[in-house]
């Protein structure tokens, strides 16, 4: 029998290629085709429900595990923007750094060196930072550190002096410490005074002992007068004409011999990232 | 026996019906479950090789109709496949009257699988025969090893089924009683 089954299949084949779907062949799928056709469209109208509840689950299942994958580079393209944002923040302090290289009378006449914030310590009462250049780089105590000057008309201002050297790293007191003095002048006149941290506000500083002759305004800029000095005695010199800040405000008192000036820095201390050391106590 | 008959005839019918319509809508990929391959094993499983070489042979002969395609393709090689099936499983050399264990369910699912393999196998060199085959890569990924694994997967539901509508007996000379 399975002989004869064998045959008839071969034979139907053989046929089948002769014919096509002419003939008895065509005659015979025409006949199965019309006789399926209806329970084929029962059979597909009973399982609709289920196909479709397959695919909304299937469908489902693929679109979590889209956004599951959109929301991974959604974070990957994050952090990608996070970086490229502190990469065009750093470079645009650098180029300013590199202006005021270029343009700044002072520090064509210094060696300079540039480097980077490594700690800085949020603290009212000692307002230091840590820089990653040291004496291996020429720096030395007393060298004058420059930060970009943000918005302001000027490319770069005074941030403090160096108090520690090693190798490596440098600590810099800056200008806002308590036990900071800079001897300062206002830029394009004669009137000189001693830049403090304000009494106020720990972040603006005081031009202090200027005459109340002295004609002062706001708006005017004051640099380093080219003499350092803390709360006991004069001790060491700054080169002059660094910009330190802009007046904002201008007060007095009847009854006192100076006037209260009020200086805002032009370097944004909360934001300190790149310095320039100039070298001017180096070898 | 009629009721065999009756029940391997509706069998082919409805699994034919379904491997068409519903199958392809059901199963990812291109595709789908041989459902009447798993009745024709069954049926030699269970009934023996003759039975699975008419069963083959209907089953077959209904798909190509149904397809438009070669007619007589598919008989020949589900005839082949149930008679193989039918042949391997027969208990041979048993001493009457003993009876003869009915093969294990996970025996039964190799047979499956060894026959969807050796059909589909033997589909494709047919189809390299006759002049419409396809590249043997493209043959491996998107038919034979989809549907072995669609098959196999619809086997795990469908042979505990069969096993059910068409239970095992024998004859008192140790062979499966044939169905037709």
């Amino acid at each position: 029998m399975i002989g004869l089954l064998l045959a008839a299949s071969l034979t139907l084949l053989t046929l089948s290629f002769r014919e096509g779907s002419q003939g008895a062949i065509g005659a015979i799928q025409r006949g199965a085709l019309a006789t399926t056709a209806p329970v084929s469209s029962v059979v597909t109208r009973i399982t609709q429900p289920f196909v479709d509840a397959w695919h909304w689950t299937s469908g489902l299942v693929d679109a979590r595990a889209e956004n599951i994958k959109l929301k991974r580079e959604v974070a990957i393209y994050a952090a990608q923007n996070q970086q490229l944002q502190q990469l065009r923040y750093e470079l645009a302090q650098d180029n300013q750094l590199i202006k005021f290289t270029d343009q700044s009378r002072i520090a064509s006449q210094y060696d300079y060196v540039g480097g980077s914030v490594i700690r800085q310590v949020p603290n009212a009462y000692t307002q230091t930072i840590t820089i990653d250049v040291g004496s291996s780089e020429g720096v030395a105590v007393n060298d004058p550190v420059v930060a970009p000057a943000g918005d302001s008309n000027e490319f770069a201002g005074l941030i403090g002096r160096i108090t520690a050297v090693t190798p490596s790293a440098s600590s810099v007191q800056l200008i806002l410490d308590p036990d900071s003095a800079v001897s300062a002048r206002i830029q394009g006149g004669t009137v000189h005074g001693v830049a403090m941290p304000s009494d106020a506000d720990p972040g603006l500083l005081s031009l202090k002992m200027v005459p109340q002759e002295e004609q002062v305004s706001t708006g005017q800029v004051v640099v380093t007068a080219g003499l350092q000095a803390n709360a006991q005695h004069l001790s060491s010199l700054l080169p002059a004409g660094i910009p330190l800040g802009q007046i904002t405000s201008v007060s007095q008192d009847e009854l006192a011999t100076t006037k209260t000036i009020q200086v805002t820095p032009f370097v944004d201390f909360g934001s300190l990232d790149r310095v320039l050391v100039l070298k001017v106590h180096g070898p | 026996m009629i009721r065999d008959v009756l029940k391997i005839g509706a069998l082919v019918f409805l699994l034919a019906v379904l491997q068409l319509s519903a199958m392809p809508q059901l199963t990812p990929g291109p595709a789908g479950p041989d459902l009447l391959l798993i009745l024709v094993v069954m049926v030699a499983l269970l009934r023996g090789p003759e039975a699975a070489a008419l069963t083959g042979f209907a089953a077959g002969l209904l798909l190509d109709a149904m397809l438009v395609g070669r007619l007589g393709l598919s008989s020949l090689l589900y005839i082949a496949a149930g008679v193989w099936v039918g042949l391997r499983a027969e208990p041979g050399d048993q001493v009457v009257p003993t009876i003869p264990a009915p093969p294990r369910p996970s025996a039964q699912l190799a047979y499956v699988v060894a026959a969807t393999a050796l059909v589909q196998v033997a589909t494709a060199a047919a189809h390299v025969l006759l002049g419409d085959s396809y590249p043997v890569r493209y043959e491996l990924t998107t038919v034979i090893i989809p549907t072995i694994i669609d098959t196999t997967l619809a086997a795990l539901v469908l042979v505990p089924l069969l096993r059910r509508l068409l239970p095992y007996r024998i004859r008192l000379d140790g062979y499966p009683v044939a169905a037709l």
